[in-house]
């Protein structure tokens, strides 16, 4: 004979009767819709999923189907399904949270937004994340000077995502638009006549070394305008430094001009002739953010649910 | 096969399977109404905005990057430069309307079902999915040329002194593949009902009715390959309703004994799936 619980009293009882029938199941379930629906214009790491009344509904109808399994004849595959629903809610957040956004620029960036909602959180990834576009994919490198934190190759067509070092996991959300000017195309040569010109493509903020006869020109990449004071068109501030005559470090700072592609030559100091050849827009990929977690019970749960719904099957037809 | 298709094709048999064996043709007319109302939502949410609130605009593309004109606008008395970078798209006038009729028409269909002819009630909604996705097809698709960006930027950039504008080179095109997938897999989804209503017994063979349980273990297969296939959950929109049409069949599946439920279920969860597969 079958054991069954004493029947509960008062607001229990109907507590226990509201959780059993099965338009509690339906409802949950509708609210589950819903918020599925709502959750169609989420912004990262806001979806409905990953708060708290979306999992409550899940709870929920999970109770209410095992309450409802439970009432009547034994049944395996509900109480297997529902019990795979709670676990794949547990697991849900285990499985990673802390989701947010990144851009990429020509700058590294070294912090995320995280929950990228209307109050983002930033959070520091550890160390700058060093980007580099090589056809349809994006390599990332998380380091701090020398030392390397983590490393991934990622699609920019976002159709997969991995680990960046011990923390982290990304994944390409958009391959966003090209805005603002990223690099620079220019042309240099000795001032002194020596060598050949060299044709280099520098990003905002970097700083590269152009080795000439009379010693090593450093070459610092300060500010890049599409349109300087919105008259003279695309031009760049640059930063020549080296070691002076006299010992001591000399420099000099000037915006160059594409459109002004001979003014450095004629009016020029520095041991280098610059030719601005053209400014360019990179794309800036965004990406997604989150921290890595432990899927096995969120697979856990979906495996029993599955399990369940073969059973549910393999029942009806025995 | 991408998880979402997998959910969608999960759906699709639990839909087969529940409405070709239903005894009661009007609650899968009540189920044909759900999905349109899930799909009416869903759509306007996952559609992207226009310039002003309330409109529905098709973004440009070129592959998977959005297509731009770098304009040049003069401003103020002293006519000072600005340099733009504008995304084109194509505005849609007429889609929020459309999606209005859907959503209208699929809670008029919950009605008629009860009150009327289950034809009638199935035919409205279908019939609107139908057009929303002819909406959206019809606007996408490919673009090139000075003219379509000369047109853009008279819409968009009305009274804007704009004194030239770049040309994307090679053509780009209007991306509304995802939003007519959605339509479209909204109307497959309908069909069962359809059919069901058109006939006054059952179609099929009880034992097909297994097609239900066995459609949302697919569809849990398919969410949960979603959710492992990029090294962990991501929560995007398409994870989101690919698990929730995954639960929502799951739990239909084990109200047997409460057809109409069930069938009201399984209709949510085709609406889901649909958004899934276009998401």
């Amino acid at each position: 004979m079958k054991w069954r619980p004493p029947p509960p009293p008062g607001f229990l009882a109907a507590l226990v009767a509201t959780l059993e029938h099965p338009l509690m199941t339906v409802a949950m379930l509708g609210c589950l819709a819903v918020a599925m629906v709502l959750g169609l214009g989420a912004s990262p790491g806001d979806h409905p999923l990953m708060g708290p009344w979306a999992q409550v509904a899940l709870v929920l109808a999970a109770f209410s189907l095992l309450a409802q399994a439970l009432r009547g004849r034994p049944a395996v595959p509900t109480i297997l399904w529902a019990g795979g629903l709670g676990l794949a809610a547990i697991g849900a957040p285990l499985a990673g949270g802390g989701l947010g956004t990144v851009t990429l620029g020509a700058a590294p960036p070294e912090a995320y937004d995280q929950g990228a909602g209307e109050r983002p959180l930033a959070t520091h990834l550890g160390g700058p994340l060093y980007s580099a576009i090589e056809g349809d994919a994006v390599d990332l490198r998380l380091a701090v000077k020398d030392a390397e934190l983590g490393a991934a190759r990622l699609p920019l067509d976002g159709s997969a995502g991995g680990p960046v070092g011990p923390r982290w996991r990304m994944r390409v959300e958009q391959r966003g638009v090209a805005g603002a000017p990223t690099h620079i195309r220019l042309k240099v040569r000795a001032r002194a006549g020596d060598g050949e010109a060299q044709t280099l493509r520098l990003a905002a903020g970097q700083a590269t070394q152009v080795t000439t006869a009379a010693g090593v020109v450093r070459l610092d990449v300060r500010q890049i305008s599409p349109d300087f004071g919105r008259a003279l068109g695309p031009a760049a501030w640059l930063v020549q430094s080296w070691p002076g005559a006299d010992g001591k470090p000399a420099s000099e700072s000037a915006w160059h001009f594409v459109q002004g592609a001979d003014l450095d030559a004629r009016l020029g100091a520095g041991p280098l002739v610059i030719e601005l050849l053209g400014v360019e827009a990179e794309a800036s990929p965004r990406l997604l953010v989150a921290r890595q977690g432990q899927p096995l019970v969120l697979m856990a749960g979906l495996g029993l649910m599955i399990l369940g719904l073969l059973a549910a099957t393999l029942r009806r037809t025995a | 096969m991408t998880p979402t298709l997998v959910v969608l094709a999960g759906a699709a048999l639990a839909t087969l399977g529940g409405a070709l064996v239903a005894a009661d043709r009007r609650s899968w007319a009540l189920a044909a109404g759900l999905t349109a109302i899930v799909a009416a939502g869903g759509l306007w949410r996952m559609a992207p905005p226009g310039p002003t609130p309330g409109t529905i605009a098709l973004p440009a593309k070129i592959g998977d990057v959005p297509a731009v004109t770098r304009v040049v606008v003069t401003e103020g008395a002293d006519a000072r430069r600005q340099v733009f970078a504008v995304p084109l798209s194509r505005p849609l006038g007429q889609a929020p309307l459309a999606l209005g009729v859907l959503g209208a028409l699929g809670l008029l269909g919950l009605f008629l079902a009860r009150k009327r002819s289950p034809v009638v009630a199935t035919v409205l909604p279908v019939g609107a999915a139908a057009g929303v996705a002819w909406v959206f097809q019809q606007a996408s698709g490919a673009a090139a040329g000075e003219a379509d960006v000369r047109l853009f930027l008279e819409r968009s950039l009305a009274g804007v002194d704009v004194q030239s504008f770049t040309v994307p080179e090679g053509g780009w095109r209007y991306a509304g593949e995802g939003l007519t997938l959605a339509a479209g897999g909204a109307v497959a989804l309908m069909l069962p009902a359809l059919v069901r209503a058109l006939r006054p017994e059952p179609v099929a063979p009880p034992a097909f009715a297994q097609a239900i349980p066995v459609g949302a273990a697919i569809a849990t297969a398919g969410a949960g390959m979603g959710l492992l296939a990029a090294a962990g959950p991501w929560w995007t929109p398409a994870d989101g309703v690919a698990v929730g049409a995954a639960v929502v069949l799951g739990g239909a599946a084990f109200l047997r004994g409460r057809p109409g439920l069930q069938a009201a279920l399984v209709g949510v969860a085709g609406g889901l799936a649909a958004l899934a597969a276009g998401s």
